[in-house]
């Protein structure tokens, strides 16, 4: 992790040729899904080379579940103003803290991550010769995996007292995102 | 203006966007549930009854109830049969028989003969030569039809011999209902174990009626199921007859003898019946501090008792209670000594050993119950039940059978071990 975020402060000192450009992007956003609507924050450094943008991105995800994706983000812009434009990211959603409840002969509760995706589409507002205001939306994906294993001082009927459930958790969500880019 | 009417319309379409269509999306949910299952392997009746004599040796796996005669120990073997161990040195025990008799839990020895429950029946066996037992006489359908939770019911004209375990992973949509939480709705709770304080648990199916428990009183075996005390006349050992059925109420499961009087423990309470006249068991008194799976002895007035969390009785207490017998029907608790995770106890002059579980072996010096001494503790062993008697003590812990020269209470010397599974 720590390895990540170096690499994202120091993405910008990369681009010096005249085409590749170094952009930073900090965004705020909610997340609306059939079952609550929350926050998510993010943070995206990467470099623009004509119509194109590709970075790496951090987010904090309340959605359900706390998680941290880490992904890979894509974005390319429309003519020659690059007002609009289209985004893609993907990569791995990271579990964050969770309740764990207190319950008899559970003997593993552990969260796992799982893949994540995200794409959509934005509007750029200038605000001058570095800063830009984007409006974007989109549709994202988290995917985790919530392991529980119970062994009972008993046997339970017909079966062995061990006893494992895994839940395949897949949270679709529509999100909006307000953001503030800096570079060139 | 056209350009400012543009950007309007892109911001409300992107606010809108989450706003209109959350209803279209769902969040989704697949619970892969692992587990294993048994599936009953059954003889018949005949297959089995043929079968109920000194067999090959067989490894110890889930050691049960002991009974010892001589030099030899005889050892239930979880719903299996009966180990019959040759003891004659005890510092090297050699494990050379094992009776076949399936759903066997409980034991009892008068004389050469062995008394032991074949799910309904009760069977006695001549083991005057350990190495050709002989089966003296069938008693049917003494103890009721063992009952399982569940959909499982047994097919009662066989006999289920063993149980061979299949592994297996069901995918179970948790998606309704808001299914954050996940839910356990199939795990179902036996309601009890057989073998509370003696040995580990792990016979591979939950047992809720037959729990056959027996005890020996002079000429008389008293023996309890789920709800009734019966009583056979064993003056001849080798041909008991079934002479009286008591009903004496509702999740009986153990039965000790002291004095005069029979205990008898459910998982309420313990029930103290007298045996003056022994063929017909008369109720004497009741208490309720004590539940059947705590383990207990008791010598002159005063009974010891130890008392675990983590067992089906789903107590919270660890510890060992000395309880004052001058009056049955209404004890008193005299002295507690808190402990790890007590289970099986046994009392030798005034040497009081406690099985305390984990924590292992406790030897105590029991002159002053209101003062006990605790004079060794043998670790490195999860111990469950002893036997001591005449400086002599069998152990029966998590890792195998161990047995004990206490002739010097200050030196108590492990004589031999003898591992499980082997």
């Amino acid at each position: 992790m720590k390895k990540i975020i170096i690499i994202l402060l120091l993405l910008p000192a990369f681009a010096f040729s005249q085409k590749v450009k170094a952009h930073v992007i900090t965004s705020a956003g909610i997340l609306a899904g059939a079952t609550e609507t929350q926050a998510v924050f993010s943070f995206t450094g990467g470099v623009a080379y004509k119509n194109y943008f590709t970075g790496i991105g951090i987010a904090y995800d309340r959605y359900r579940y706390n998680s941290i994706p880490v992904f890979a983000d894509w974005r390319f812009n429309f003519g020659e103003n690059k007002v609009v434009f289209v985004y893609l990211a993907g990569g791995y959603n990271f579990p964050g803290s969770y309740q764990k409840e207190e319950e008899a002969f559970k003997t593993k509760d552990k969260m796992k991550g799982g893949l994540y995706t995200d794409a959509g589409l934005g509007y750029r507002f200038p605000a001058g010769k570095m800063h830009r205001f984007i409006l974007s939306a989109g549709f994202s994906r988290k995917n985790m995996t919530w392991e529980r294993k119970y062994t009972y001082p008993f046997t339970i009927p017909q079966q062995d007292n061990h006893s494992m459930y895994e839940y395949k958790l897949h949270f679709n969500r529509f999100e909006t995102k307000f953001s503030w880019e800096i570079g060139r | 203006m056209k350009k400012f009417t543009t950007v309007k319309w892109v911001i409300v379409l992107l606010l809108a966007l989450p706003c209109c269509f959350q209803a279209c999306i769902k969040d989704t949910c697949k619970n892969l549930h692992t587990y294993s299952y048994y599936v009953p392997v059954y003889k018949t009746k005949e297959t089995v009854r043929a079968n109920i004599k000194s067999n090959a040796p067989q490894p110890i796996q889930n050691p049960g109830k002991i009974s010892v005669l001589g030099n030899t120990i005889f050892l239930n073997e979880i719903d299996k049969g009966i180990h019959i161990i040759d003891n004659t040195d005890p510092s090297h025990p050699r494990n050379t028989a094992f009776i076949d008799i399936p759903g066997n839990l409980d034991i009892a020895v008068k004389e050469n003969i062995l008394y032991a429950d074949l799910y309904t029946d009760l069977v006695a066996i001549d083991i005057s030569d350990p190495s050709h037992v002989v089966v003296k006489k069938i008693i049917d359908n003494l103890f009721g039809y063992r009952t399982y939770t569940g959909t499982f019911v047994a097919d009662n004209s066989q006999i289920i011999i063993d149980w061979v375990k299949k592994d297996t992973t069901v995918t179970e949509n948790c998606d309704g209902s808001g299914f954050w939480e996940p839910i356990r709705a199939d795990v179902l709770f036996s309601s009890a174990s057989p073998n509370a304080g003696a040995g580990p648990k792990a016979s591979p199916v939950g047992v809720g009626g037959s729990m056959a428990r027996f005890t020996i009183m002079n000429t008389r075996l008293y023996t309890v199921n789920n709800s009734s005390l019966s009583v056979m006349n064993i003056t001849s050992p080798s041909n008991p007859v079934h002479v009286n059925d008591v009903n004496i109420g509702w999740n009986i499961e153990t039965i000790y003898p002291f004095k005069d009087k029979l205990f008898i423990g459910s998982q309420v309470g313990m029930y103290i019946y007298n045996v003056s006249n022994p063929d017909a068991p008369s109720p004497a008194g009741q208490f309720t501090h004590i539940r059947s799976c705590d383990p207990v002895i008791a010598e002159d007035d005063v009974a010891f008792v130890t008392l675990s969390s983590g067992s089906f009785c789903q107590g919270f207490n660890n510890e060992l209670e000395v309880v004052s017998l001058n009056n049955f029907v209404n004890p008193t608790l005299q002295k507690v000594y808190p402990l790890t995770n007590p289970h099986g106890l046994s009392k030798d002059g005034n040497l009081l050993f406690v099985c305390d579980g984990p924590a292992g072996l406790k030897v105590y010096n029991a002159a002053n119950v209101s003062n006990l001494q605790l004079m060794k503790t043998i670790g490195n062993m999860e111990a469950y039940d002893i036997i001591a008697y005449n400086k002599w003590a069998l152990l029966v812990a998590k890792d195998g059978l161990y047995q004990y020269d206490y002739t010097n209470p200050d030196d108590i010397r492990q004589l031999s071990k003898m591992e499980l599974g082997k």
